[in-house]
């Protein structure tokens, strides 16, 4: 993205909730945290003007005058600390209140049109991009607006009080005399200035060397962690070796990495330590003459170095948000390209139109890959209620897309597909999703676990299927697609649909991890207990024929045919 | 784990490495950091030392001093400088050398006899206790050891310099006259142990709550995760209400301890400012006194505050280095913990004996699960004139642990099993494993890269098995996991076999992505090009007869059958 659209790209992502109905409460809320911080740089200010009395107090022994001003610095540091305290606070809450608005928003927009299915070819990380960048986000831009108004306050705020403190410097330059005015704070905006900058340019390559590391260190782990995943795939290859010349070449990169980032560290540290160092000695060599000269006293010493102090924090502040802004700019892209690609694939509309009719009839289906590959041409079908079809083809024919086609998740396709009117119709995957939680759950999805109905009816269900081993273990929360083997997950995905009891159901290779006598039974098992349902099929081995009525072959050209069984 | 075997999992974890080939390097290491240490803590009392000098020439208007003392601060800065940069650098350069000693002992270990597999029904983590675990071990172990010499040190030196500066302090009580001689020493301990433990109280309470933190962020991307993982298999059931109603779940449990977080940390922010704007300040209240009747000189003073703040810094390292010390034994748990398990998992032995005839055969082998329970009771078998064998059998009757324990991966199992000497044997799981890499690395799998295959050799497996699409990205690396299908995938293991040429195949279900042609096309492609090969496989599917000479039937319950096809 150029950085005309990352300005862009950061408005429209900033507006949403500074224009949304919280808005008010969001203006009034960050108007109060500006606020704070503005009144920290005040109390600031105060206590470097204390810190001048005090060590004059100090200087002149002045013991009465010593209590008062403990007593005045008490009070100045209670205040401050209290403004500082909220002044946190209230941008936290700020913050939680704006990731709250912006991650509702997201999560409806990728829900919304089952996004998160046409989303699912594009390389992005929608979960990165709800949970951690939208955070990132808006605590990076908080963070800058604020960081950014408060230290140019306090840029200002003490360069006047330098300008105060440090009078006139005159020198004589070929006969004639020349005044600088303000020298002090000349020389320290040119000292933090460019110590700041030389400082940054030596940690700017040790940045780019910790993102590497954190890199190498993960593809050194994700190659474990593949290993695990695959234990026994490797054990039967006894693929050690190979594998663990993977982990070597990767640790290398970790080790090697570091070795750089050590050079770097150390460099690094040399230039802002000696410059941390400098920072001391330089304003009092500065103020020296005027000391000496007892123009001012201890105090305006003290005051000089505190307030030199303060104008190198503030400049630094802007030198290093350089690096907050990079990765602000990265959040932004990466935000902004989601965004995108989300109104892209929501624009992506289906133009199969869906109708009523009697029974299901499909009329000059057309459906084709988004390469633009016709898979299937004219499909005109129609089935009698109760009867079953199985759709039969090679490998790529486009089974699977034509269910895809009939659930309407699939936008390559034209024609016209009706419907009984109030039809339930549901599909059941290959791979039977189960949800996190508890058994209940991953038994009556897609219902919400409140609408599960009784447990009695739940348990005779599980019977049916076979799973009586379950019965018990419906509260059990746990990663069931773990603990249930592919079997037995498709087993309770029949469950789902005598839960359901659909008038239309669709079988995507749903009985593959079953064995022929056990998916025939599962098959039975449907027709006996929802004796009018109608059942359309895909699945490739030839016991199925003995279910289904209807053979609906595919040739994967675009041809087809049909044929009583 | 109790604090004795805690301690003892420490100096197991930790002896490694310094009983090892290359100890005397590390300890020379340590003992150099020490040193280097310790000359850190010197210049700091240096510089104290020369800040009394200073300011009391400051203080007197000595203006022929001020020049030689900033020569002198020059010297001790450049001094320090080099100590302390060196310092971090070595200790990093320890760091780097334990952790490689360390990691590649652990990978060892970790791939020896499979343990990788026999370790996958654990619950551990490999990959993060290889990965972080080490690591942090290393990290914590040197910082604390370094940091409490370092520390002890900074305290003696300190706590002498206050006693010297200090007097001692007169009152009377019931007339008699108490001295306490170093009271500021006495001060400053009180002092700071009193302060450094009620932060640590009020700071405790934010630790467990930024683990939640991290755990319900974890858990909430992980809901998303799920989502985009089973894309369409929600998509088909239309599940995107219950999984946004689990969203909202998950992210109120973000914002709830989000909103705790933010007012444990006022409370905590709060006290420590207070706490260390009172450190800045407490010296010069205590010492004022001495100050005010002019026993100690302004110089004096300004040591007092210097040393005072280097004592409480020492004295609240011992306070805080609890929590380290908390984490570093949690790490020695998880280290211990997988130590153990991979020491238990090594033991593990298959009692099948493997003996060398001039043919296969399997002479009463006995099977059973790890609970007991036996699923192959005496089976004996002779594959002398027999081709092709196909295992049959419901499913869980343990046609694949027959597989494992024919690997040589399956423990609970005991008999005998003879196979010709030299014969190669390769076995094709149901998941045909890639490892990341390039395609030919993936095709050459698992044979280390120098005994790779021609590339002409690999044109010629691809094109049997109907991949020659793929021929022309050989060295094109990507997640070829994610890009081919099941059906490529296991095609792609069927080339591996032509490269590889082995006598014995083992197919655990090698061909349940393929419809049925392909399936038979593949077997005879076997049988054509590896014409002696002897196939074994474990299938469902009934068409697999047709391509096998012999079935064994397994038909539960330690009951068997053969007979020929």
């Amino acid at each position: 993205m150029e950085k005309r659209n990352l300005f862009k790209g950061f408005w429209i992502l900033f507006k949403g909730y500074w224009t949304s109905e919280e808005k008010w409460k969001a203006i009034g809320l960050l108007a109060v945290v500006i606020g704070l911080n503005l009144a920290m740089v005040w109390f600031l200010v105060q206590i470097n003007e204390w810190y001048n009395e005090f060590y004059n107090a100090l200087q002149e022994y002045k013991s009465e005058s010593f209590w008062d001003l403990v007593g005045q610095f008490t009070f100045l540091a209670f205040c401050y600390i209290i403004i500082a305290v909220y002044a946190v606070y209230l941008r936290q809450l700020l913050q939680i209140r704006w990731r709250t608005w912006m991650t509702k928003n997201y999560l409806e927009s990728w829900m919304k049109g089952q996004t998160y299915y046409h989303l699912e070819s594009s390389t992005d990380n929608p979960d990165q991009r709800i949970s951690e960048d939208i955070n990132s986000f808006v605590g990076t831009t908080l963070q800058l607006i604020i960081g950014f108004l408060r230290q140019l306050t306090t840029l200002a705020a003490f360069s006047f009080v330098l300008w105060e403190l440090s009078g006139d410097f005159t020198f004589n330059f070929g006969g004639s005399e020349i005044t600088i005015p303000g020298y002090m704070f000349w020389f320290s905006v040119i000292y933090s200035g460019v110590g700041t900058l030389l400082v940054h340019q030596v940690g700017k390559k040790l940045i780019s060397l910790e993102f590497d590391q954190q890199k190498f260190e993960a593809d050194f782990r994700f190659s474990m962690m593949r290993v695990r995943e695959n234990a026994e795939s490797i054990a039967f290859y006894r693929g050690e070796n190979s594998e663990m010349e993977g982990f070597t070449a990767r640790f290398k990169n970790v080790i090697e990495n570091f070795r750089r980032l050590m050079t770097k560290t150390k460099h690094l540290n040399f230039y802002s330590n000696g410059y941390g160092q400098l920072a001391i000695i330089v304003p009092l060599i500065l103020a020296a003459p005027r000391f000496f000269s007892k123009e001012i006293q201890l105090g305006g010493l003290m005051q000089t170095i505190s307030a030199f102090g303060r104008v190198q924090d503030a400049l630094s502040f802007f030198v290093d948000s350089y690096g907050t802004l990079a990765s602000l700019g990265a959040v932004i892209n990466r935000l902004a390209g989601f965004t995108e690609h989300v109104e892209e694939v929501q624009k992506i509309h289906t133009k199969v139109e869906k109708s009523t009719a009697a029974e299901l009839t499909i009329s000059d289906l057309n459906i084709s890959l988004p390469t633009g590959k016709q898979l299937l041409q004219k499909l005109s079908l129609q089935l009698e209620n109760s009867k079953s079809l199985l759709v039969t083809g090679a490998s790529g024919c486009g089974k699977s897309t034509l269910l895809r086609t009939l659930a309407g998740i699939w936008a390559y396709a034209e024609g016209k597909i009706s419907l009984p009117q109030n039809s339930k119709v549901m599909f059941l995957p290959q791979k039977p999703y189960l949800p996190l939680g508890t058994l209940r759950r991953a038994l009556v999805y897609p219902l919400a676990e409140k609408d599960a109905p009784s447990d009695e009816k739940l348990i005779e269900i599980l019977k049916a299927v076979e799973l009586p081993n379950l019965v018990d273990k419906l509260d059990v929360a746990d990663d069931w697609t773990r603990i249930l083997s592919g079997g037995e997950q498709q087993r309770l995905a029949f469950a789902r649909v005598l839960l359901t009891a659909p008038n239309y159901i669709f079988l995507d290779e749903a009985t593959s991890a079953l064995d022929e006598p056990r998916e025939i039974e599962m098959y039975k098992l449907l027709k006996e207990k929802l004796p009018a349902v109608t059942i359309i099929s895909v699945g490739h081995r030839s016991t199925l024929f003995e279910v289904h009525d209807t053979e609906l072959k595919l040739d994967g050209n675009g041809f087809w045919t049909t044929k009583l069984i | 784990m109790n604090i004795r075997e805690l301690i003892h999992g420490f100096w197991i974890i930790l002896k490694g490495y310094w009983t090892s080939e290359e100890k005397w390097k590390a300890f020379g290491l340590f003992a150099v950091i020490l040193a280097l240490s310790f000359g850190l803590v010197e210049c700091n009392s240096m510089i104290a030392e020369w800040n009394n000098e200073f300011m009391t020439a400051l203080t007197n208007y000595d203006e022929e001093l001020f020049l030689p003392l900033i020569g002198q601060f020059m010297i001790i800065v450049v001094i320090f400088l080099f100590v302390f940069v060196y310092s971090v650098y070595l200790k990093q350069l320890l760091q780097i050398r334990w952790r490689t000693w360390m990691t590649q002992k652990f990978l060892n270990l970790w791939m020896k006899n499979q343990n990788y597999y026999k370790l996958q029904n654990k619950a551990d983590n490999p990959d993060q206790r290889i990965s972080e675990d080490i690591n942090q071990f290393i990290e914590l172990t040197l910082d604390l050891s370094i940091g409490f010499f370092q520390n002890l040190a900074t305290l003696v030196i300190f706590s002498v310099m206050l006693w010297n500066l200090s007097g001692s302090y007169e009152f009377e009580i019931f007339d008699s006259k108490v001295v306490i001689p170093g009271y500021m020493f006495w001060v400053v301990l009180i002092y700071s142990v009193i302060g450094t433990f009620l932060t640590h109280t009020v700071g405790k309470k934010i630790i467990p709550l930024t683990f939640d933190q991290q755990h319900f962020e974890a858990d909430f991307r992980f809901s998303m995760m799920r989502v985009r993982e089973n894309a369409e298999s929600i998509a088909f059931y239309r599940g995107e209400k219950s999984e946004m109603e689990n969203f909202s779940f998950k992210f109120y449990d973000v914002v709830a301890n989000f909103r705790a977080i933010m007012t444990k940390l006022k409370h905590l922010n709060g006290f420590t400012n207070v706490y260390n704007n009172a450190t800045i300040f407490a010296p010069f209240i205590i010492a004022a006194p001495q100050y005010f009747s002019k026993k100690i000189t302004f110089g004096d003073l300004s040591q007092i505050s210097m040393a005072f703040s280097q004592v409480q810094g020492a004295l609240s390292f011992f306070v805080n280095s609890y929590s380290s010390i908390a984490s570093l034994m949690a790490v020695v748990q998880r280290l211990s913990g997988f130590a153990k398990s991979l020491e238990e998992v090594e033991k593990i032995e298959s009692k099948v004996e493997v003996g060398a005839a001039d043919n296969f055969e399997i002479e009463n082998l006995n099977i059973s699960l790890p609970s007991g329970r036996e699923i192959l009771n005496n089976l004996s078998i002779n594959f002398k004139d027999k081709k092709s064998i196909l295992i049959t059998g419901s499913s869980g009757c343990g046609k694949s642990t027959l597989l494992r324990t024919l690997a040589g991966i399956w423990a609970y199992a005991r008999g005998k099993i003879f196979l010709p000497t030299e014969a190669k044997l390769m076995f094709l799981p149901q998941k045909p494993y890639l490892p990341l890499g390039n395609l030919k690395r993936i095709l050459a799998y698992p044979m280390p890269e120098e005994d790779a295959p021609s590339n002409e050799e690999i044109f010629q497996a691809l094109k049997m098995v109907g991949l020659e699409n793929l021929a022309d990205k050989l060295y094109i690396e990507d997640d070829w996991s994610r890009i081919l299908s099941g059906g490529e995938q296991q095609r792609l293991a069927f080339a591996r076999v032509i490269l590889q040429k082995p006598d014995y195949i083992f197919l655990d279900e090698s061909t349940s992505a393929l419809d049925e042609p392909r399936e038979i096309e593949m077997y005879k492609l076997l049988q054509k090009i590896l014409p002696n090969a002897k196939i074994i496989s474990v299938g469902h599917r009934s068409t697999l007869y047709e391509v096998h000479d012999t079935e064994l039937k397994l038909e539960g319950a330690g009951n068997w059958n053969v007979r020929e096809i």
